[in-house]
């Protein structure tokens, strides 16, 4: 038991050191590919404090659409955008204090959070009374979360819950993202100029119809030629080729 | 002290999140932008996994609401990158502070 408290300190402060700084690295890193690597580690990290945290399914749902795939979305995107990926392609003219009033915000809003997590009348007992860091560890094992976590990491309970309590946030979920698929298709689809558009099925129509008219004329009217020529011309107006 | 707690998690997350603000406030390449967005919102699921485990174990909600947080955020990545790259087709840059046509 004390050995693996000892653990859990050493793999909280080693995550939160890796993931502290990967982020760091993502905002403050010159070369926008180094970052998108970087917000990797950040992901991992996150994904290693879940672990800890006893939520091995999100831990690994965290390496699953994060690490692996949202990482490579944002690196397909710095490739599409970037005439030259490794230089930030931004460029590197900005106003002299840029960073003063985005870090001045920033920088207020972490202390007024932290200010108010250290401040002593903060009370969390109105949430459920109960902290399972004071919690004796037989009770603690008593809590339906607690054995879900024991029996399969917690799998089986999610799932319950994803199909009975929180089935229509489930479901609007999964329209989100169809909308979502959708909606990324639509908008990064090339789009054509006007005449190119209106022109390539008019171009194929033309063709089947040529086919099928000199099939056509062959069989059925085989020694009147000029008539099935002025027949295909007509045809062809009509259609707007020229 | 170094026992592990709450607190511990709670005061990591938040400065996480003011990173997350920083870089949204401050860059400029938006595919950057869009990491710090992704940064904010990881920050954000750290946060709900943690209450739940700290004060909550009567159930797993915590933990179901980061799902949720992760579904949301693959959507706003996919549809942001969308919207980025016919922007870059329009403009041919990544650049924030070109995307200025609503600016009076």
């Amino acid at each position: 038991m004390e050995n693996l408290t000892l653990l859990n300190q050493i793999s909280f402060w080693l995550f939160a050191i890796m993931m502290i700084g990967g982020a760091l690295g993502v905002v403050f890193h010159k070369s926008i590919v180094y970052s998108a690597l970087l917000l990797l580690v950040t992901f991992l990290s996150i994904a290693g404090l879940f672990v800890l945290l006893n939520a091995p399914f999100i831990a690994a749902a965290q390496i699953l659409v994060y690490g692996v795939g949202l990482t490579i979305v944002l690196i397909f995107g710095i490739m599409l955008t970037g005439d030259k990926p490794f230089v930030d392609p931004v460029g590197q003219e900005r106003p002299k204090r840029y960073w003063l009033i985005p870090g001045v915000i920033a920088f207020a809003f972490m202390g007024f959070l932290l200010w108010s997590l250290l401040s002593p009348n903060y009370n969390f007992t109105a949430v459920n009374g109960l902290f399972l860091e004071r919690v004796q560890p037989s009770i603690a094992e008593t809590l339906p979360g607690v054995q879900a976590i024991i029996a399969d990491g917690g799998v089986t309970h999610i799932g319950l819950l994803l199909f009975s309590k929180y089935l229509l946030p489930f479901e609007l979920a999964s329209v989100l993202l169809l909308l979502a698929m959708i909606g990324a298709i639509i908008l990064s689809k090339r789009q054509f100029p006007e005449e190119e558009a209106e022109g390539e099925p008019h171009v194929s129509q033309d063709l089947d119809g040529g086919a099928m008219e000199g099939k056509s004329c062959c069989s059925l009217n085989e020694g009147n030629g000029n008539l099935a020529s002025e027949n295909f011309d007509s045809e062809k107006e009509t259609l707007g080729v020229h | 002290m170094f026992n592990i707690g709450l607190y511990h998690y709670i005061a990591l997350t938040t400065i996480l999140f003011s990173i997350g603000l920083y870089g949204v406030l401050s860059s400029r390449n938006a595919i950057r932008l869009l990491m710090c967005i992704e940064l904010m919102l990881n920050a954000v699921n750290i946060n709900l996994v943690a209450f739940n485990n700290y004060v909550n174990m009567n159930d797993l909600s915590g933990q179901i609401f980061s799902i949720f947080i992760l579904t949301v955020s693959a959507a706003e990545a996919s549809v942001g990158l969308a919207i980025l790259i016919a922007l870059y087709r329009r403009r041919s840059t990544a650049d924030m502070e070109r995307f200025n046509l609503l600016k009076w």
